[in-house]
């Protein structure tokens, strides 16, 4: 795995993560020896083999379509650093 | 009172010899003494914890676990009581609720000493990626007592709590019991609610416990399992284990040895306590063979893909926006997601979401995730083949002897293969003990038996058995004997 | 120049069940902002998803009506991407494997059938809300929204302009309310659409789309497809290329504008949430929800024109209100001797004006089935007038009482005795002389303002036929 097949700026984006650039450096470094370490699953031969997302053979249980939940946004809002009025509060997002 | 077992303790506190208020006092002055050397403990409540306790009155007909002081991993939400999940992301943070497990074991009587010390969001196998430091080995402090939970198991290895619970998904219940000297069962996936459990990756994790021995867990699993409505993964079964149960030994069971190679790059010094472990076995009646699991070889690289993957996307919801941490005075809304995320999470979590991210992105779901998952299934498929012929299967737990503090947090790769014996069981959902065989150079040794789905009870029945005809599960750290 | 248009539309349809799809929170519009958002939908650290059973049975309906295939297992994806009306950081959707798929539906195009193929239709949970506000630099969050059940329908390319756009989204919008799934009330947002538009020369392959956001009444549909389509020639003709993107309708201007997205070139890196377990859905399961289908709105109508006469517009009428549909064929079987145009006039006039005039929709309006057909049934056997009739109704909707004792109570029937009418004709020749004279003179149109008079007399409890043929012998 080549360090410049990692894309950095691209996955910091992708999950909100800012790096300075010496952390990014660094980062990448590490991410190449472990991408490295992860490659050796490409020697596995999988045809015909069926992903194993969940380690049971069970199906979704189904809850009945009533509403129990009580309001409690004044508890809960005491968690949060910035509400007004009932509403979570943010810098302005543009569309 | 930390000497004894928890059978030992139920007996005293019925028969009054001590009370509940006596016991978690106990307990509570150990911590104070001790816990400042290891730093086990994020959070205590010694004054909550005593309330509860001096309101306890014990009779015969109580509830067995009444009055039974237990410690939890800050990974479970409580409710009063801040849970952290050893991030700086989480510091003031107070759950509206309480996680199921803890709900449970809370009104089976239990009484909370505390929330132990864990790598953050059960990233690590060392317990040094804390925010709120490292945890230290009782057998040797300038060691580490293995991760993510660090702290449970040293919080049990130097008595200042019977009982702790923790979590697993590649290794982090048995780990660290290996590392500490004391027992740590991983149950089958969906045994115990993740409802409450802080999640890193969903198909993978497991809530479980550490305690001196096999019986020690058995009182506490029967409460804390079964299947609850808000979590859909749980599973429908009971795990029925009276502690009368665990006595008993099945007739004609056949351990399998895991050949691997793995032992190549395995401590031989662990290797020939297994084998002392195995002529333990071998002289109750347990037969000794060797099974093969092809793909062992693989678990890490494909570990090391899924558990990042569904981290990368479990951690999303940290943003400061509704709890947690948030960066100061963020400028637009780009700068409070980038810098409460930065500021919030350390280097080895922001890593492994950087991975997660990458191995789901666009171009690499295929041939990473995607494959992961299928090699995942030939992991699971090799363990099947095996119950086939064995009825459980043996391995060292970890490869080395606890390592020194520093010595690998700058190479995670060193660090991942820790997990190496442990995280097959995960992939697969197998339940997993991890029990101490022994010491080289005064570091306790761990050995890991691996059972078929919703086999605790055998586990901790063999478990029992071994530890009826060794110690090393008795033995205490010299500096906190007293 | 020859452009074709190419036209897909994603809908986005609110199930109404009474939880949301993952938690126990209540759906219900218009709650103070968070009220209804528990620990589920905030994303709190430790929770988990638990799938509301209506909404697997309100999908499967939906497949069945559509004529799509309904997979045999199912599962939920996540959409990661962060937004703060987001609070997990990913949507739980579906990507492979939704519910539904591979389906059509034939909608009336220039008097004839086209086929709209539906690709998918897969579940998912909706966002919250927010709001921005230029003189705070504040955005605020409402998640009373987040986690309210959707299930998105995906229709292949094949509308070629903004009619049939139309056409397509006003049957869906129908379907939905048919099926009682969706109660697709646009303004608040319980029925969204989106448009893919592109446009090609005829026989060229596919050009690039932009998607149109943001299209909340169909009226908005036609005006923002029309100018996108304008807008996509311009730029083509005058040599620039169309960039894929999404754009936001804005109605005050009536253009489409590009939309600084949240999803500008995101990469969502789907996965199957492992939350979740995949949904089995068997043979039994599909047959039951088969065999509770209620009647579908081209079938119904067919049946009103064909087997009930009634005219196209009238059935169209009827239609487009399911409930109101309902009670008109309820009325229609309870009545003796009115057949279904004449009940079909009733509900279309008289009743549908009341519900206007009270502003309510007929599960609310009072007066029952039963109760109508005997009025109607009376107004057709000449009992009563059409307006004593129309009166009748009045009364006995805000009436506990039955149609007789109303009839008695207020002597609202009509006089039948000759006699009786021809002693009330005598009054009023009596009294208009003037008017006699005139119609002696030739003046016929008279006998009209004589006949009112009749009916004011009487409190217009005479048939006015009757009046008029009275009077004319009278006056002859």
């Amino acid at each position: 795995m080549k360090k410049q097949d990692i894309n950095i700026e691209t996955l910091k984006k992708l999950s909100m993560i800012h790096l300075t650039e010496d952390e990014s450096n660094q980062t990448l470094d590490k991410l190449s020896d472990i991408m490295e370490m992860i490659d050796e699953i490409i020697e596995v031969k999988v045809t015909n083999i069926k992903p194993l997302s969940n380690p049971l053979d069970q199906t979704q249980p189904l809850r009945l379509d009533e509403a129990t939940e009580k309001n409690q946004s004044e508890k809960y809002q005491t968690n949060a650093p910035k509400t007004k009025d009932g509403y979570y509060v943010v810098p302005q997002v543009v569309e | 009172m930390h000497t004894l077992s928890i059978k030992k303790q139920i007996k005293g506190l019925r028969a009054k010899e001590f009370s509940a208020s006596e016991i978690t006092s106990h307990y509570l002055s150990r911590i104070n003494e001790y816990n400042p050397k290891i730093n086990a403990f994020i959070t205590t409540h010694p004054d909550a914890s005593l309330e509860i306790a001096n309101g306890i009155e014990i009779s015969k007909k109580s509830n067995p676990l009444l009055g039974i002081p237990i410690a939890h991993k800050d990974i479970f939400c409580t409710q009063e009581v801040r849970t952290t999940c050893g991030s700086k992301m989480l510091e003031n943070f107070i759950s509206p609720y309480d996680a199921t497990i803890v709900e449970k074991i809370s009104q089976a009587g239990a009484i909370s000493l505390g929330k132990t010390n864990m790598d953050e969001f059960a990233m690590g196998s060392s317990n040094e990626t804390s925010f709120y430091g490292c945890c230290l080995n009782p057998w040797d402090l300038s060691k580490v007592p293995g991760g993510s939970s660090g702290g449970s198991a040293a919080a049990v290895a130097a008595r200042l709590t019977p009982i702790a619970t923790a979590t697993d998904n590649g290794g982090s219940i048995r780990q660290p019991a290996a590392f500490c000297g004391v027992t740590g069962l991983k149950p089958t996936y969906g045994r115990i609610s993740r409802y409450g459990m802080i999640a890193f990756a969903s198909s993978l994790d497991q809530a479980g416990f550490i305690a001196p021995s096999a019986e020690d867990i058995a009182y506490f699993l029967d409460v804390a399992s079964g299947y609850d409505p808000k979590d859909s993964t749980s599973l429908n079964e009971k795990v029925d284990i009276t502690t009368e149960e665990i006595t008993n030994l099945p007739k004609n069971i056949t351990i399998g040895l895991a050949e691997s190679e793995l032992t190549e790059h395995t401590d031989p010094r662990i290797l020939q306590k297994l084998e002392d472990a195995i002529k333990v076995f071998t002289s109750i009646g347990i037969k000794v063979t060797t099974v093969t699991l092809p793909h062992s070889k693989f678990a890490i690289p494909t570990y090391y893909v899924v558990a990042p993957a569904e981290a990368s996307s479990n951690l999303s919801r940290f943003d400061g926006i509704r709890f947690g941490y948030q960066t100061n005075q963020p400028k637009n809304i780009n700068e409070l997601y980038e810098k409460t995320r930065s500021e919030g999470f350390g280097s080895e979590v922001k890593r492994r979401i950087l991975i997660g991210t990458y191995v789901l992105s666009a171009g690499y779901y295929d041939a990473y995730y995607v494959k992961a998952q299928k090699i995942r299934r030939l992991i699971a498929n090799d363990y099947k083949e095996a119950f086939d012929k064995v009825d459980l299967i043996l391995s060292p737990t970890a490869p080395n002897l606890p390592f020194s503090i520093g010595e690998k947090s700058d190479d995670p790769i060193s660090m991942y293969h820790n997990d190496s014996y442990t995280v097959g069981a995960n992939l697969a959902g197998l339940p997993g003990i991890s029990f101490p065989v022994g010491f080289v150079d005064s570091l306790p040794v761990g050995a890991q038996l691996i059972g078929n789905h919703l086999s605790e009870k055998l586990l901790l029945q063999v478990t029992h058995a071994f530890q009826n005809k060794s110690d090393h599960h008795l033995a205490i750290p010299k500096e906190f004997e007293g | 120049m020859n452009w074709e248009t190419v036209i897909g539309l994603e809908i986005h349809a609110q199930l109404n069940t009474k939880s949301k799809i993952f938690s126990a929170s209540s759906t219900e519009y218009g709650a103070k902002p968070n009220t209804q958002a528990s620990l589920v939908d905030l994303g709190y650290p430790g929770v988990l998803p638990v799938l509301n059973q209506k909404v697997i049975d309100y999908a499967v309906k939906f497949g069945l009506a559509t004529n799509c295939e309904i997979s045999s297992e199912t599962i939920f994806s996540r959409k990661n991407y962060f937004y703060p009306d987001l609070p997990k950081g990913y949507q739980i959707s579906q990507l492979d494997q939704p519910i539904v798929h591979s389906g059509y539906v034939d909608i009336e195009i220039n008097g004839g059938p086209k086929r709209i193929r539906i690709t998918r239709a897969h579940l998912e949970e909706d966002a919250g809300k927010s709001m921005h506000n230029n003189e705070t630099h504040s955005s605020y969050i409402d998640l009373n929204r987040a986690g309210v059940p959707l299930l998105e329908i995906v229709s292949e390319p094949d509308m070629s302009n903004a009619k049939e756009a139309i056409e397509y989204m006003k049957y869906i919008h129908l379907l939905v309310r048919y099926l009682g799934i969706c109660d697709g009330n646009l303004q608040e947002g319980s029925f969204r659409c989106d448009a893919n538009v592109s446009i090609r020369r005829p026989g060229d392959n596919l050009g690039t789309r932009t998607e149109i956001k943001n299209l909340n009444s169909f009226r908005f549909i036609e005006k923002a497809i029309n100018y996108e389509v304008d807008r996509q020639i311009e730029l083509i003709e005058s040599g620039s290329i169309i960039k894929q993107e999404t754009r936001l309708y804005d109605d005050e201007n009536g253009i489409t504008r590009s939309m600084r997205s949240k999803e500008e070139s995101n990469d969502y890196r789907y996965f199957p949430d492992p939350d979740l377990l995949p949904i089995t859905i068997s043979k039994e399961f599909i047959d039951s929800i088969k065999s509770k289908l209620p009647e579908l709105p081209n079938a119904k109508n067919n049946r009103f024109i064909n087997d009930l006469k009634l005219s196209e517009d009238d059935a169209k009428r009827l239609i487009e209100n399911p409930q109101l549909s309902i009670f008109f064929e309820d009325t229609a079987r309870l009545t003796k001797k009115a057949n279904s145009n004449q009940v079909s006039n009733w509900i279309i006039g008289k009743i549908s004006s009341m519900l206007n005039e009270k502003n309510i929709a007929i599960d609310e309006f009072k007066l029952s089935s039963q109760k109508l057909a005997q009025i109607i049934d009376k107004v057709c056997d000449g009992t009563l007038s059409q307006n004593l009739g129309s009166k009748l109704i009045e009364l006995a909707y805000d009436s506990e009482q039955d149609i007789e004792a109303i009839i008695s109570e207020k002597s609202l029937s009509q006089i039948s005795d000759l006699n009786a009418i021809n002693k009330i004709i005598d009054k009023v020749l009596a009294s208009n002389a003037e008017q006699i004279q005139e119609y002696k003179a030739g003046n016929q149109k008279i006998i009209g303002y004589l006949i009112g008079q009749t009916m004011k007399l009487s409190g217009g409890k005479v048939n006015p036929n009757t009046a008029k043929e009275l009077l004319h012998k009278k006056l002859s």
